[in-house]
């Protein structure tokens, strides 16, 4: 018999690709990410400086731009702590109680992910609308909702439902119920037992889903676009501002609020980063593997 | 203090954990319960600390009725088999926590904890190690901090779930003597619950041993070994064979051989249990006989498989030192001690066939 002798390859592992088809697909994933990432970003900061620092300044200033900023920080500053009690709350009443439409429930809180955030808007503007089902009556008690804060609020406060909630129930379910006891049976109240056990179990990951949760609250535009009536200076937000000013052919000022908003990602970005480096272990597993 | 449980039933959605488990725990003894998983003994354990409400039945603390109280109001002690240690709190934070979290009427001061603190990690061996925070710790000492913090809060009943679960057999060996140890000097009313039925036995002042939501028999650990009161006890506490017996006329017959008397009236089927150790070798009044199919080595002793001739059936048997067996030689068999049972009752087998003296 005869047998071919073994090649012996070294300092290959197993599953390794071949080291040409290696370079290649670094190669294109590198110059995939230029095209569609890099690029874009440095047109943005590169469009905003356009006309200079004081061109940049100056769109910054307009009283139309400091009141679209103004607005997004106030829509943050009212959903974000909403949605992280109502994500800690159906966190907590998912991973601790079993219940008859528990996973209906779970469902029901992906909803925003699944829906077009158009969607939800136009949702808030049948129910708040002039027409809509509850629009008149809080119309005859001067109440306005849509073309105006509140729908701004609800809609948004819709869209970032999701974040803190997905981030708490697997971090959560994960860690289990036993801690809680423990501090019960050691005499704590609930309310003591939920500041001193619960929510230090629980901080690195809930300061990421709210992170996640801000950003997306001050970027949203489909959602906020149906339900704010575009009025300058009233109900735009900054990425509504985005879209009014380029329209406008004011490239130096869409930009310029553009590179606030793309700043903001890149900061969530770091934090995100950083949050998910240090403290790995204690996000939720889904992130681990 | 003494607990009493009354006809306690606590049922998960249509599947039944506990059903009627009646228990009296005298004051100051260290109970160990004691069953395979899926028997109820976790859920026992947790419906007495209140961390699970029975679905009917009650639980009287000393005498009184406890079984509608909050888990805050029982005061109980109870070490979670992974420790459930606060992860951000260090082990001296750890330990005071039950007396921090007191209302302010009855919160010693922040004097009084830290001294209860050190004198608490003294008694748990653990003295300089009140700054380390929990994943410092090895497994035996988080288990010694679990248990202090318990402690801390001068507990009615100490609850343990599974002491010695996550420990590895050494640590576990060590710490078995010492908590029986710590047991004798502290006096607190104890119930652990294990799974492990030399840990049960070597610990318990009295062993319950629990099947499927219900009672099988609680007595001292000899009591427990030497006369399991059904043949789920007699299987799941140490080895043991079991051989169908034929009752008629008064006797127990095995096959031919005639194994005693029994009360007359007990007729049909019944079921023979005796442990290996209490087979012995008697070639001349032989009651049983039998081939060796095969002998190993276990530890401490050697045992033999033995086909009985009687009815063909495999049991295994003890071999003393010093008397060599070979695979296929013929060996005659007596029994010690045995254990009748007939539809999970036991019965007494009267004017035992004597052996030959």
């Amino acid at each position: 018999m005869h047998e071919a002798p073994l090649r012996i390859q070294r300092d290959r592992d197993a599953l390794a690709e071949a080291p040409a088809l290696r370079r290649g697909l670094i190669g294109f994933a590198v110059a995939v990410l230029a095209l569609f990432l890099f690029l874009p970003l440095a047109t943005v900061f590169i469009e905003a400086f356009g006309k200079g620092v004081g061109g940049f300044i100056a769109a910054l200033s307009d009283p139309e731009v400091q009141s679209s900023i103004k607005l997004t920080l106030i829509v943050a500053a009212i959903c974000v702590p909403i949605n992280t009690a109502f994500g800690v709350a159906a966190a907590w009443a998912v991973a601790r109680f079993e219940f008859a439409g528990k996973s209906a429930l779970v469902t029901l809180i992906d909803l925003p992910f699944s829906v077009s955030p158009v969607i939800a808007g136009l949702c808030c503007v049948l129910l708040f609308g002039a027409r809509g089902l509850l629009g008149p009556q809080l119309a005859s008690h001067g109440i306005e909702v849509i073309f105006a804060v509140p729908g701004i609020v609800l809609a948004t406060i819709f869209v970032t439902f999701p974040f803190v909630a997905r981030e708490l129930i697997p971090l959560m379910q994960q860690q289990g119920s036993d801690d809680e006891q423990a501090a019960l049976t050691l005499g704590a109240s609930g309310w003591r037992m939920f500041l001193t056990v619960t929510l230090p179990n629980i901080k690195w990951g809930l300061l990421y889903g709210v992170l996640l949760c801000n950003a997306r609250a001050m970027g949203e535009f489909g959602a906020v676009a149906v339900v704010s009536g575009h009025i300058r200076g009233a109900t735009n937000t900054m990425p509504l501002q985005v879209e009014a000013l380029y329209n406008d052919y004011n490239m130096v000022g869409a930009f310029a609020v553009a590179s606030l908003l793309a700043l903001l990602a890149l900061l969530t970005l770091v934090i995100k980063t950083f949050l998910e480096w240090r403290f790995a272990g204690e996000l939720a597993l889904r992130r681990r593997t | 203090m003494d607990i009493a449980v009354r006809d306690l039933k606590k049922t998960f959605g249509a599947s039944p954990a506990l059903h009627g488990v009646d228990l009296e725990i005298r004051s100051g003894e260290l109970i160990g319960l004691l069953g395979p998983s899926g028997s109820g003994k976790t859920t026992l354990l947790r419906a007495i600390a209140g961390l699970e409400t029975p679905t009917s039945g009650q639980i009287l603390f000393a005498g009184q009725d406890a079984s509608r109280t909050s888990v805050q109001e029982r005061r109980v002690g109870f070490v979670f088999q992974n420790y459930a240690l606060f992860r951000h709190m260090s082990v001296a934070e750890n330990i005071a926590y039950g007396l921090h979290v007191r209302p302010r009427a009855t919160r010693p001061s922040s004097d009084q904890i830290a001294r209860r603190v050190t004198e608490l990690l003294e008694l748990v061996q653990l003295t300089g190690l009140d700054a380390r925070f929990p994943g410092q710790l090895s497994g035996g000492q988080r288990q010694r901090v679990a248990l202090a913090r318990a402690l801390a809060v001068e507990p009615r009943v100490l609850l343990l779930d599974e002491p010695f679960g996550a420990l590895d057999a050494r640590v576990r060996k060590d710490l078995r003597l010492w908590l029986r140890d710590l047991h004798k000097r502290t006096g607190h009313t104890t119930i652990f619950v294990t799974h492990d039925q030399d840990e049960a036995l070597e610990m318990s002042d009295r062993v319950a041993i629990l099947n499927r939501g219900a009672l099988e028999q609680i007595g001292a650990p000899d009591e427990i070994y030497d006369s399991p009161a059904t043949p789920f006890v007699f299987q799941f506490i140490g080895d043991s064979n079991r051989l169908p017996v034929e009752m008629s006329n008064g006797r127990a017959r095995l096959g031919a051989a005639v194994l005693g008397r029994v009360a007359h009236g007990l007729e049909g089927a019944a079921e023979l249990f005796f442990r290996p150790e209490d087979v012995v070798r008697d070639e001349a009044a032989g009651l049983l006989g039998g081939e060796v199919v095969a002998v190993r080595r276990q530890g401490a002793r050697r045992r033999a498989n033995v086909r009985l001739d009687q009815t063909g059936a495999m049991i295994e048997v003890d071999l003393p030192h010093g008397a060599p067996v070979q695979v296929a030689q013929r060996i005659g068999l007596w029994l010690e001690r045995v254990g009748l049972f007939a539809q999970g009752r036991r019965v007494s087998l009267l004017d035992e066939a004597r052996r030959a003296a």
